[in-house]
């Protein structure tokens, strides 16, 4: 039966992360210090990342080039993906670097000029899929320094979101709203974290 | 396989903040292509829009009508053309015809059709012109779907709202069609055309005179005919706690944990820089916002989708003491400057124009000492301060609808990496404010 350090030698280095995913060392760093990846199974110079960390950047580095989503958004997800849901997500990886792209000729709603134009026609109730830009600028710079702040786009959003402190230095941030059952597996991936971090995983 | 390529580069003015909050940083990125100057371009898929309200009577309908007969004469069999008629009904001229001779003529026809009437229903005018190019681009999807709208008023009729109209353009450009506009004269609403060519992925462009509506439009032609790539647009993902803002003139969404950039169409040897302003939260020393960008881009033959290599930039909180202690990128210090200024004079433009000089003159006076704070010991910097000088102390001068259009104009195309395709040379700032009574 391997050991942590039988399965370190034959783990990812960070090099060899960065490599195959095009992701500077630095930023994979900060993904693990931010709970995306898991850490490196033994510290040091030449550390070995666990054999699923490779897989799990491929992913992030789809989700968050081709489904556009934030870091926040790929960390609530993965925190419930299970293992054919993240090697789905690092397939579209390969698939991007290897196959050249259609053009984006469809909209996020999947509608074509033509359909868009139809529907704005029709009134269909043609929802937008962009907004106006918001107030920026120097109004909006001038607002925040010299007092008077507005009101932030999170809370203008009317967005929840649930803060799960980790240990003193980490935190999950998840945005909301959870149900009960959500909060108790999100709970489970704290506690799980926590003592992942604190190495008093059992 | 193309050798065109979409570069993306990206860094900080400063590169770490205070870890009690507070600080401002500026992220400048820079998208560029590259790619074979010999390879072929695309064909076009034109759409010129244009106004024919009761303004336009005078010359300038004569002028646009001289401009597109030399237009026609400049396209390729290759290239396709609709024309639209707008006032406060649309009318369809041309769809989509191939520019052989047969097409010419029927433009010719179609164009010396074109007579002054009523009020100006620019979106409908927009989108009807918009409709043909896409008509044209489900039959030819291997062609550059363009719209250029000539307009020399407001919207008056129909839906007249900028922000709504901005949306329905940037959906038309997330659906393959890019949106320039041509202010003709004095009297166009350049927000509006402002608005519709940064939401749109083309160009805003001004001509005075006559002369200047054939320039520009053989000038958007050649655009539309060099672009490396079309639709480029950046993407920034940013951590939740971190605030940004675009500087400048760049249409772009919000999104949940990313700003999304309309970058538009790239020429061989053009280089667009995007300036982001960050609002830095409060946070452990040591710990770091990790920012990440993207970019990606069509091209304009076959539509083909190409992304640059992402890159990430790191801020850094530290204490007051390592914060004041950092050395600056005056290279980007300069690059945020030339942005601030550029938003500076567009905002500052748009009170004048709404005749509010007092707060344009307050809102000049504490931006200009943010310009200063940021341009301090930047060297190339002292113009830009210079011209946000002139522009303070001639706040309460009879800015004229020419001057302040210029001005505008000038703040848009430098923010922007544009050029300004009027073949007359064009002053600096300091040129162009009206003189001191």
């Amino acid at each position: 039966m391997k050991t942590d350090e039988d399965r370190a030698e034959d783990g990812p280095t960070l090099s060899d992360l960065a490599a195959a995913s095009g992701v500077e060392p630095r930023t994979i760093r900060s993904w693990v210090a931010q709970g995306l990846l898991p850490p490196p199974l033994v510290l040091g110079p030449g550390a070995r990342y666990p054999m699923e960390a490779m897989q799990r950047l491929l992913a992030i580095v789809a989700m968050r080039e081709d489904l556009g989503m934030s870091l926040s958004d790929i960390r609530r997800d993965l925190l419930v993906a299970d293992a054919t849901e993240i090697a789905a997500h690092a397939a579209r990886f390969a698939r991007r670097r290897t196959m050249p792209q259609p053009a984006r000729a469809r909209g996020a709603d999947g509608r074509d000029a033509l359909d868009y134009i139809a529907r704005l026609r029709g009134g269909a109730g043609n929802p937008p899929t962009a907004r106006p830009p918001p107030d920026t600028g120097l109004a909006a710079l001038e607002q925040r320094l010299g007092g008077g702040l507005p009101p932030s786009a999170r809370r203008a959003r009317a967005e929840t979101w649930l803060r799960m402190p980790v240990t003193p230095d980490v935190e999950i941030s998840v945005r909301g709203p959870l149900d009960a059952e959500q909060r108790a597996r999100l709970e489970r991936c704290a506690d799980l974290l926590r003592d992942i971090l604190l190495g008093t995983l059992k | 396989m193309t050798s065109t390529r979409l570069l993306l580069s990206a860094g900080l003015d400063r590169s770490l903040a205070r870890a009690t909050g507070g600080s401002v940083r500026y992220l400048v990125a820079e998208v560029s292509a590259e790619g074979a100057a010999s390879a072929p371009s695309a064909p076009l898929d034109l759409g010129l829009a244009i106004d024919v309200s009761g303004s336009m009577s005078g010359g300038k309908l004569a002028a646009a009508q001289r401009a597109a007969r030399g237009l026609c004469a400049a396209m390729s069999p290759r290239d396709r053309l609709s024309v639209v008629a707008f006032d406060n009904r649309v009318e369809v001229l041309l769809h989509g015809r191939t520019m052989d001779d047969e097409g010419r003529d029927a433009a010719d026809r179609a164009i010396a059709a074109l007579h002054p009437r009523g009020g100006t229903a620019l979106f409908d005018g927009w989108l009807a012109t918009a409709e043909r190019v896409a008509r044209t681009m489900a039959e030819a999807p291997d062609a550059s779907p363009r719209v250029l709208l000539l307009s020399d008023g407001h919207a008056n009729d129909g839906l007249c709202d900028r922000g709504e109209i901005a949306v329905h353009v940037g959906a038309l450009l997330e659906r393959g069609v890019v949106t320039s506009t041509l202010g003709v004269g004095d009297g166009y609403d350049e927000r509006l055309l402002g608005a519709m060519a940064e939401a749109g992925g083309g160009s805003l462009h001004d001509a005075a005179g006559g002369g200047e509506i054939a320039e520009v439009i053989m000038g958007e032609l050649q655009e539309g005919r060099s672009a490396l790539v079309e639709r480029a647009t950046l993407r920034v993902a940013l951590p939740p706690q971190l605030r940004a803002e675009v500087v400048g003139a760049f249409a772009h969404r919000m999104l949940p944990g990313a700003i999304e950039v309309t970058v538009g169409s790239l020429l061989p040897g053009q280089s667009k820089r995007v300036v982001l302003r960050l609002f830095c939260p409060a946070g452990a020393p040591g710990s770091e916002l990790a920012i990440g960008l993207s970019a990606d881009a069509v091209l304009p033959a076959g539509g083909l989708a190409i992304e640059a290599r992402p890159v990430d930039a790191v801020v850094r909180l530290v204490g007051e003491r390592e914060n004041d202690l950092q050395p600056r990128d005056l290279a980007r210090c300069l690059a945020a400057a030339n942005a601030f200024q550029a938003e500076i004079l567009r905002d500052t433009m748009a009170r004048v124009r709404d005749g509010d000089h007092a707060g344009a003159r307050r809102h000049v006076e504490r931006a200009l000492r943010r310009l200063e704070r940021l341009a301090r010991g930047v060297p190339g910097a002292e113009r830009l301060l210079d011209e946000a000088a002139i522009v303070r102390r001639s706040i309460d001068e009879n800015w004229d609808e020419r001057t302040r259009k210029e001005a505008y104009l000038m703040g848009t195309k430098f923010s922007r990496g544009e050029r300004d395709r009027r073949a007359g040379p064009r002053g600096s700032l300091s040129d162009i404010v009206p003189p001191r009574r």
